[in-house]
């Protein structure tokens, strides 16, 4: 796992990315509680035409979707990005206050340089990241031994997954030849 | 053209008493013998035998109504974020373990994948032994089985398995292992494999197209987007229900309240949302027994790689399960399945991103998924989950997962694997973080005997809530009563998969038909006495 963990540029080695997994649960809760000092979850506003997803969140999808998709996902393809971001923002929607509270804490961490600095290996902006950036952070949360940040990685990339997976566009990059053409044509025939 | 009935269309034409709270303008009073609160297995159950009583039954519902009307497209997206609990995303508090649970009318039943199976004897006799619960026994009970059998035309699969399930049953084949076709809810089936987003063709015999409709037909009333907030208690009782109506996107409150008084209260929301709802109302709970021993068969996966084509997306998801490992003399018993594999599904179970994602979605028609049910509850180390509600009554589900449980999850692993390598496959990768494409019997031993058991690492889903309003004949240890009948509320009965004292040991639906059947069919005579 080693080769991922190391992520040149961003300042922070693996053994210190150890050393911080090693206190990460203080970790995430100070910052959560930082979060809430500063105000964040009172200042949450939506992006215009969503219902949980701020501009801010909206950036960050934007960034990952590509990357937790991988090459299946056509970047370049504006209305299939529309789509998985309006997905993404239902799916927010869709959940009972105590999941979305607990989404929207963990998406305000990642909105705080400090933690995307010093925990997710980000030193920009997420609009401004590079892919491999984003990839590291992945595969760091991912192979982290903190049972917080595989939480984090499974949030994120089931969003990011499901934004893209969902939509008919995405069948031929899973051989899925979606539901049986005579079924779908006898079905939805117009009634005589 | 389209031959499905449109039996809802044509039901509201013939005059059925059907309400959409969202388009309701004004504050009301309801007013039945009976109102039944949720309207999956438990629920629709109750309805069909308390409405051939000759009881004026109101039903209520959170979920809004669709029908095969609405199916026909076999869309995942439409179907999980309409039919599903929080739009299919609704897991444990810390988010380890992905619950799949219906809200719509039918509940449940609208979207399971139709295994009907008795409850297992062992775990009846269980029930008896360790919970005082009363005429559990095959010898009552059969005739209740049979009961639900002949309604829901309920019969083992006469077709062939899809090669996802044919391939289970290979793999025991060559090892010697127990294996048995799945009998399955459904007349007429078109084997398509959708039965999650909602059946298109009305022929699982789901509450939605079965014993609703048969209530419907002679009175009942059903009121949807009806969120019951509380019970309002008195010196008698349950003295009426306070609900919330929610418009049209069957979330937000419209502001208007509606009330229900009734002689006597059914709760059928299911394991996590029936005790959420004593809970919100203070109920009294002398021993500390609501809200506990939420079993749930935790599921875990391992994905198998085949030469030839699977196409484990299409055809009846389950019609072959095993019960090899399921009562072992140590430890805890699971039970072998599969699930189908549409691709939305099956994205959770890789645990992978970026180029791998990419790489496993583009063998999704080679795959084939075998499935562990854990059968939890049966010792103090197992004693499943515990429902509790926030500062504001929305339900949560602590589900710790014990060394014991761990142990069973990396045996299931293990037997998973051999099983798929036994049939044939060309890898196996077990549904965790550190899970590799082994491509031998042996190397897979080797390695998921070191995998990390821990929260998040493993993928976990569940599809089966069980529990929180233990059964009991000693109001120490349960909520309700052998009846369902609350033992300390007279005029409160629960009749769903929350009276279940354990898990099942087998996919719960035919053991709610069964004890709801014979249990409202015991309030029915005492109403009418």
């Amino acid at each position: 796992m080693s080769r991922t963990l190391s992520s040149p540029g961003t300042g922070i080695d693996r053994r210190q990315f150890l050393k911080l997994s090693a206190g990460g649960t203080a970790t995430l809760a100070l910052l959560g509680a930082s979060s809430q000092l500063t105000g964040c979850s009172a200042t949450v506003i939506a992006a215009p035409g969503m219902q949980f997803l701020t501009p801010d969140d909206v950036a960050l999808f934007t960034a990952l979707l590509p990357v937790v998709n991988g090459a299946a996902y056509p970047a370049a393809d504006a209305a299939v990005r529309d789509r998985a971001l309006q997905r993404i923002d239902e799916a927010c929607a869709l959940l009972q206050a105590p999941a979305r509270a607990e989404l929207r804490k963990l998406i305000g961490l990642l909105h705080l340089r400090v933690f995307r600095r010093l925990v997710c290996g980000v030193s920009t902006g997420w609009d401004q990241a590079s892919a491999g950036e984003l990839t590291a952070f992945l595969q760091r949360w991912r192979d982290s031994r903190v049972g917080l940040f595989n939480a984090g990685y499974r949030a994120l990339t089931k969003l990011a997954a499901v934004g893209w997976w969902s939509q008919a566009a995405s069948w031929p990059g899973s051989t899925y030849p979606g539901p049986p053409a005579w079924a779908l044509a006898a079905l939805n025939a117009p009634s005589a | 053209m389209s031959t499905i009935n449109d039996i809802y269309a044509d039901g509201i034409a013939s005059g059925w008493k059907l309400i959409n709270a969202a388009t309701l303008t004004e504050s009301r009073t309801f007013e039945a013998d009976v109102v039944i609160v949720g309207s999956g297995a438990g629920g629709g159950t109750a309805a069909e035998i308390l409405v051939e009583a000759g009881l004026t039954v109101l039903m209520l519902e959170e979920g809004a109504l669709y029908t095969a009307a609405d199916f026909k497209d076999m869309d995942e997206w439409r179907g999980y974020t309409t039919l599903y609990q929080e739009g299919g995303g609704r897991s444990t508090s810390d988010g380890a373990v992905a619950i799949f649970q219906g809200r719509a009318v039918g509940g449940t039943t609208t979207v399971n994948w139709t295994t009907s199976l008795r409850t297992p004897e062992q775990t009846l006799a269980h029930w008896s032994q360790a919970f005082g619960v009363q005429g559990a026994d095959m010898a009552t009970m059969g005739p209740w089985f049979e009961r639900a059998e002949a309604r829901l035309g309920i019969a083992p699969w006469a077709a062939e398995p899809n090669r996802n399930n044919a391939l289970l049953r290979d793999g025991c084949e060559k090892l010697g292992w127990k294996w048995k076709t799945i009998p399955r809810n459904v007349r007429g089936c078109w084997n398509l494999g959708y039965c999650g987003m909602g059946c298109p063709t009305n022929a699982k015999q789901s509450m939605l197209v079965t014993t609703i409709p048969a209530a419907l037909q002679k009175g009942m009333t059903l009121l949807h987007h009806a969120r019951v907030d509380r019970l309002l208690l008195g010196p008698a009782g349950v003295e009426a229900l306070s609900i919330s109506a929610l418009g049209q996107d069957v979330r937000t409150p419209t502001g208007l309240k509606l009330t229900v008084r009734a002689r006597h209260y059914v709760l059928a929301g299911g394991a996590i949302n029936t005790p959420a709802l004593l809970l919100r109302s203070s109920a009294p709970d002398p021993h500390g027994t609501l809200g506990r021993r939420t079993c749930i068969h935790p599921v875990n996966g391992t994905l198998a790689l085949f030469d030839d084509k699977v196409n484990g997306f299409h055809g009846a998801p389950q019609s072959i399960y095993s019960d090899q490992f399921l009562w072992p003399e140590q430890g805890v018993g699971y039970k072998l399945e599969v699930p189908p594999l549409q691709p939305m599904l099956t994205t959770g179970l890789f645990g992978s991103h970026g180029a791998d994602l990419t790489r496993d979605m583009a063998r999704l028609d080679h795959a084939q998924v075998n499935v562990a049910l854990m059968r939890d509850g049966f010792t103090e180390a197992t004693a499943g989950g515990r429902v509790r509600i926030d500062d504001a009554g929305n339900p949560l589900l602590d589900y710790e997962i014990s060394d014991e449980l761990w142990a069973a999850f990396q045996r299931s692993f293990l037997s998973m694997a051999e099983a798929q390598f036994a049939a044939g496959a060309r890898s196996v990768r077990p549904g965790h973080l550190d899970g590799r494409d082994y491509t031998s019997w042996e190397q897979a031993r080797e390695a998921i005997k070191s995998l990390a058991m821990q929260k998040h690492r493993v993928t976990l889903y569940t599809a089966h809530l069980m529990g929180g309003c233990t059964m009991s004949s000693d109001p120490g240890r349960g909520v309700v009563d052998s009846n369902g009948q609350h033992h300390q509320l007279p005029n409160l009965s629960v009749l769903d998969g929350s009276i279940f004292p354990t898990s099942i040991g087998a996919n719960p639906q035919l053991s709610i038909y069964a004890f709801v059947g014979r249990n409202a069919t015991h309030l029915a005579q005492t109403l009418k006495a």
